[in-house]
This record gives structure tokens, sequence and C-alpha cells, in this order.
């Protein structure tokens, strides 16, 4: 799996929308209500010229896009370096409308997101910090267990959860 | 192993054990993160 920016400019943001858009309709669906919220806000970012500081990452495997999300890097107050944060995660229509999906293509899925946006902070959105937004109360304890397992490893010097985010410093 | 694999690695450890705690079976019958199901709970709520 990759995980790579994905706008208009190369192309990858098209092809995102013409996937996802067969799909739903594969499904009796409509992508103008698939996770509107969030797929309202990525649409510009895609669209407008690129920025290196702020885009929208998609997670490719062969020719599939499996998951989308935003992601920025800027300084914070109250951080020492800067922060990337990751925002509006959709997953490819197919997590939502079939049943074939299993539990190991989400465990991969969100393995390969989360640990792509640390990829960024080390390389090309450099950063000392990472947030990652989950989008409803129901999340919480999803995150509350990734915070609990992530302070038992050394990967992280610091692991927090608080308020709507999960905290990380590199 | 690479400092990104370790990352890698624990970050795929947290998720198994995230997903085990909230019970398989849960898991897929919840809204979660990146789901457009997670989006309909809040719509939901918000209603």
């Amino acid at each position: 799996m990759n995980f790579e920016r994905i706008s208009r400019e190369n192309g990858k943001w098209d092809a995102l929308w013409k996937e996802w858009d067969l799909a739903c309709s594969e499904y009796d669906e409509s992508i103008s209500e698939y996770a509107s919220s969030s797929l309202s806000i990525l649409h510009p970012l895609a669209n407008d010229p690129q920025v290196a500081s702020a885009g929208v990452f998609g997670l490719f495997q062969d020719d599939q896009i499996l998951a989308t999300c935003q992601l920025n890097v800027c300084g914070l107050p109250g951080y020492t370096g800067k922060v990337i944060r990751l925002r509006h995660l959709v997953l490819a229509p197919k997590f939502d409308f079939d049943e074939s999906s299993t539990i190991e293509d989400y465990v991969q899925v969100l393995t390969e997101v989360f640990a792509g946006t640390i990829a960024q902070a080390n390389s090309a959105m450099k950063a000392k910090h990472a947030k990652l937004h989950f989008c409803s109360p129901a999340d919480k304890q999803f995150f509350s267990d990734i915070e609990l397992s992530l302070k038992k490893s050394s990967a992280f010097s610091s692991v927090a959860l608080k308020g709507s985010w999960l905290y990380v410093s590199l | 192993m690479t400092k990104q694999d370790e990352v890698k690695s624990a970050i795929e450890t947290a998720v198994r054990f995230a997903i085990k705690n909230m019970g398989v079976d849960k898991f897929k019958k919840t809204s979660f993160f990146g789901s457009n199901d997670s989006e309909r709970t809040q719509l939901d709520q918000a209603a």
C-alpha cells in the first residue's frame, strides 16, 4: 500500500472521484451523499493549487484508493516544533456498503494511514508531533485503547488523548 | 528494524488491541473513525 498526495494537479483526485462514484452506484448509493461533510472539505483542498504544508492524501493498493484524508502541518501554541494533523479520514465506499471487508482489511487501512502520516512528519511535512482527529464520540473508546497500547511501546516519546484528538510526539 | 518500522508495528498492535477490546462484532456494527457511518452518527445525533 502507498500513502500519497491526491490532487487535481496529479490527476489522482479525479481518479478517486470516478472510482468512488462508480463504487457507490454499484450499491445504489450516490457519492453526493457519501461522507459528504468530509468529502466537501477535501474536494476544494484537492482542487486548489497545492502547497507543501497541507493537502489531501490517499491510501492506494494496486489501482484502488482505499481511504483519503486531510493532512496539514503548522506551528501551534504550546508545542515545540511543528504539528502534523490528520482530519477527515474517509474510507472507500466498499467498507461502508459491502459485507466482504474483513477486520484485517480495517487493521491494514488504519495502520497504513496512521503510519503514513508519521512518515510524512519525518519527510515532506516535517513535524515533531502528530494529532489524529476522531469524528464522533463513538470513536472515543476506540482511541482510548489506541492510546493505552501506544503508551506501552517506545515508538513515540509521548502519547495522550485530549478532547477529540489523539496526540503523539515523535 | 527502522524507526518507521517500529512506529508502524506499534500502530498496528494498537489498532488490533482497540478492535479486540471493542469486540469484533461491535466494531463491524458501530460507527467508527473513518467510516461514512461515523458521519451519519454525527448527523443523527445533531438532528
